[in-house]
């Protein structure tokens, strides 16, 4: 059973039903994998769609829909995980926001974090994190 | 989750057991991959057809996808690029 990680790109990906996220979801639906989700991402990514003009009962239904699967986690930025992304952008000169995101999918034992960002590129490079997107 | 493909239509002689019992036949289990203890609804049509339908509960990521249906799109790829100068302006 793989987990991923998932960045904001990802879920925008999913919110727009674009054809492999998708997959990765029905992925996660048998069972193959397992979804990690950041709480950063989830501030990221909500801020995204509100400024799209979706109604926040919309992507309110959106988490808790992805709450309801027992093989999605969400992940909340509590101090180990803060503290470790704070090193890791300070280390690596990423953002703190990427920092952040990477440093919880480390922790939490993600297999690959998906993310088409250039600065999880950099964390790839330098074996941090693996990184997948297409 | 599976796309369904084109169907034929199927038919077949059953024959009722004892106590009322009709077993489907094997091709339609596998093909709509009937198992043990799935529930069916039967109902009676006016004409005193029978009509039989397999009681699902779609899994919370069938939900899901259902849902994104119903939403707009947008150009993801450009919402993400904003993002992405929005956490280099925080580096």
């Amino acid at each position: 059973m793989m987990i991923y990680g998932a960045d904001s790109w990802f879920l925008l990906c999913l919110w727009n039903k674009e054809a492999t996220a998708q997959r990765m979801l029905e992925e996660v639906q048998t069972g193959k994998s397992h979804l990690v989700i950041p709480y950063p991402a989830v501030a990221e990514t909500t801020k995204k769609l509100m400024q799209q003009g979706n109604p926040a009962e919309r992507i309110s239904t959106f988490w808790s829909m992805l709450e309801s699967s027992k093989k999605i986690r969400f992940v909340p930025l509590e101090k180990t995980i803060a503290v470790e992304g704070a090193r890791v952008s300070m280390t690596h000169g990423v953002p703190l926001m990427d920092a952040l995101i990477a440093a919880t999918a480390k922790l939490t034992g993600c297999h690959a974090l998906f993310s088409s960002d250039s600065d999880m590129a950099v964390l790839a490079k330098k074996k941090y994190v693996t990184v997948k997107s297409w | 989750m599976k796309k369904r493909r084109e169907k034929i239509m199927f038919t077949d002689v059953v024959k009722m057991g004892k106590k009322g019992q009709i077993t489907l036949p094997k091709l339609v289990r596998d093909e709509e991959n009937y198992r043990d203890g799935d529930e069916f609804t039967l109902s009676q049509m006016p004409g005193g057809d029978l009509m039989l339908h397999k009681i699902t509960e779609k899994t919370p990521e069938e939900k899901l996808l259902d849902f994104l249906e119903t939403v707009p799109k947008f150009d993801w790829r450009k919402a993400f690029r904003e993002i992405e100068e929005e956490r280099n302006r925080e580096r």
